[in-house]
């Protein structure tokens, strides 16, 4: 009466393969497990070469993540996604796939899922992959940037933002100055140190961008410019540009 | 020239005592008046409107003193009172009018210079001062003595140059309060940021749900098949969380203990990930007892592991060794994963290590990013 299905299991590692795999082993005979693969190229050409009804799929895998190794299948199977990420972050995948588990993976839990698969049957429902890969990457990018890697010859070193004062382009170089006057040459330039930079750093002329929380005092200068004074050791004293007034002025509450 | 300075000397001999409450007047005046200043700086932002209230404050203070005196005087000498009082209080009047108005200039004159770090300003502030005071006390003695030059020149320059290097000193003294107030702060504050920081590191540590949630998928997953590898799993994973829950709550461990951590961390993430990953763990011997920060290499660790398996799948190799560089701790960690990219952005774990060091091993630290001849994290310590 049941019907059977054919599955492949995907994850990067092995003992959580054999966890799936033991979990599998009292419904032998409606899920025919026909493959393994430990990361997402594997996958692509297992589940274009097998075709299976159902993939286990782990969401963190190094080379890509499930999402992406979703979008790039021709055939769509139906998807249990297995994970470690805290149930919260989960909700909106929940909507979107025959169902997800936690890992360690409850035996019960395991269970439930395969009777909502049995209901659910082959009715399969579209996955929103780009929905979830979307949703998937916000959770990612949560990684807050606060330091600038600055190269010095062979090696690599890192300038805190809050460190930073200004950030000048003389000669074609780029120099960062930090609090204590300490200079480092950046090997970007200022348009791209703008894009890099947080919120609390402003271009106030050509070739001069300034860490707004360094400003001490500001005063009004003739033909719409400011001169502006930076709490730095050397107490720098930065004239700004007639075209930057706007923004400055902004960004400053002015 | 000669006869000016000995009318100057001379003068000087007759009025010594003059000077020497002129002086002192100055200086209560000149720092009350600084002192003031400084503290209804929030108060009132204009400046000019500040500094005004301030010396007119000080100005009427100073005359309820002046005009007792002068009071008391005026009881013990009698016949001429009304004479004497009204001299004396034109002459007050003239003098804190004519206070204003040198204020005023003296602010108008100098403002425009007021935060330029250039060598000759103080100089030319001085002077500016300087020739305003002696000025002004010409012009408050007028009406007094008229245009006398005997009587005013000779004396006047050395009250004005008394007065106007008070005037230098206070501001000399209050700019450095101010800086040493301010470094105090900043210090302070910088100080309780790490610190807290630091602590979040250790506490963040403790509970890498992530890391946690994998480890125990995989000891359920072996535990059918794999009775040795579960064991030696659950054991492994016990001794890492027992270094990481810290019961001493100390910062700082010994290079052994930590070596020894990093290598349980290893082992757990081998049982993973099998033999796509190997390592190679190092000490000079000697190095062992050395005080390092608690999970300095481990957050290194954990990112070669993350990312060097990005990409091709090919085998990782971690190599960390400690060893002696001169005077100072080289420790470093190496692995064959894809290099730096030129605008990498450096993620949780390597600025917790900076952290950690930054509180532990201020100034006496470097920590730099190599892509040749291998790629590495290093950290040189002085010890």
């Amino acid at each position: 009466m049941n019907k059977e299905y054919t599955a492949v299991i995907v994850d990067d590692e092995r003992p959580a393969r054999l966890m799936i795999q033991g979990l599998l082993e009292k419904y032998k005979s409606m899920i025919h497990l026909i493959g393994e693969a430990q990361n997402g190229r594997q996958a692509i050409e297992i589940i274009e070469e097998k075709n299976p009804d159902l993939v286990f799929l782990d969401i963190q895998m190094p080379d890509m993540n499930g999402f992406e190794m979703l979008s790039r299948l021709t055939h769509q199977p139906l998807v249990i996604f297995t994970t470690a990420y805290e149930q919260y972050a989960l909700d909106a995948f929940q909507e979107n796939s025959i169902d997800y588990l936690l890992k360690p993976v409850e035996e019960d839990r395991f269970d439930q899922s395969i009777r909502k698969l049995q209901r659910l049957g082959v009715a399969n429902r579209a996955l929103d992959i780009k929905a979830m890969l979307n949703i998937f990457n916000q959770l990612q990018s949560k990684k807050e940037v606060s330091a600038l890697p600055v190269k010095i010859g062979q090696k690599i070193i890192l300038v805190n933002f809050s460190e930073i004062a200004y950030c000048k382009s003389s000669d074609g170089y780029v120099s960062l100055f930090t609090n204590s006057g300490k200079e480092y040459i950046s090997d970007l330039n200022l348009q791209e140190l703008e894009e890099k930079l947080p919120v609390n750093f402003l271009r106030v002329q050509k070739s001069y961008i300034i860490n707004k929380e360094r400003i001490s005092e500001i005063y009004r200068y003739f033909n719409n410019r400011l001169i502006l004074i930076l709490d730095d050791k050397n107490c720098t004293k930065i004239t700004t540009g007639t075209s930057y007034i706007i923004q400055i002025r902004t960004a400053l509450g002015l | 020239m000669i006869e000016f300075i000995t009318i100057m000397l001379e003068s000087l001999r007759n009025r010594i005592d003059d000077i020497a409450y002129i002086f002192l007047t100055a200086l209560v005046f000149l720092s009350a008046y600084y002192w003031l200043n400084t503290k209804l700086a929030a108060i009132i932002r204009s400046t000019i409107l500040r500094r005004n209230i301030v010396g007119f404050v000080l100005m009427f203070i100073y005359s309820i003193y002046y005009f007792t005196l002068l009071y008391g005087k005026i009881a013990h000498e009698s016949g001429r009172e009304a004479d004497e009082l009204n001299q004396f209080v034109q002459a007050y009047y003239t003098m804190v009018i004519s206070s204003f108005v040198c204020f005023n200039l003296y602010y108008l004159l100098t403002y425009r210079f007021a935060h330029s770090s250039r060598r000759w300003v103080p100089a030319v502030k001085f002077i500016i001062f300087f020739i305003i005071m002696y000025l002004a006390m010409i012009g408050t003695n007028w009406p007094i003595y008229g245009l006398d030059l005997k009587k005013t020149i000779p004396f006047y320059p050395i009250v004005a140059l008394l007065v106007a290097s008070i005037d230098v000193g206070c501001r000399y003294i209050i700019r450095l309060q101010q800086l040493l107030k301010k470094t105090k702060e900043l210090e302070t504050l910088k100080l309780k940021e790490q610190l807290t920081q630091a602590q979040l590191d250790v506490l963040h540590a403790k509970i890498n749900p992530h890391f946690l949630y994998n480890a125990l998928n995989s000891i359920a997953g072996l535990a059918l098949t794999d009775g040795h590898k579960t064991r030696q799993m659950a054991v492994s994973l016990s001794k890492f969380f027992r270094y990481s829950i810290n019961r001493e709550q100390s910062n700082l461990t010994t290079l052994q203990e930590e070596m020894e951590m990093v290598e349980t961390y290893l082992e757990i993430e081998r049982v993973r990930f099998e033999d796509l990953l190997n390592y190679e763990i190092s000490i000079e011997p000697g190095l062992e007892e050395l005080k390092i920060p608690r999970f300095l290499l481990q957050p290194l660790v954990e990112n070669a592991v993350k990312h060097g398996l990005k990409g091709d799948r090919h085998e990782l190799f971690i190599h960390i060794h400690a060893r002696r560089d001169g005077k100072k701790l080289s420790l470093s960690v190496q692995d064959n994963g894809l290099p730096f990219v030129d605008n990498f952005e450096p993620g949780y774990g390597l600025k917790s290590v900076y952290n950690k060091l930054d509180l532990l091993f201020p100034e006496k630290y470097e920590v730099a990013l190599f892509n040749t001849p291998v790629k590495q994290v290093s950290i040189l310590i002085e010890t």
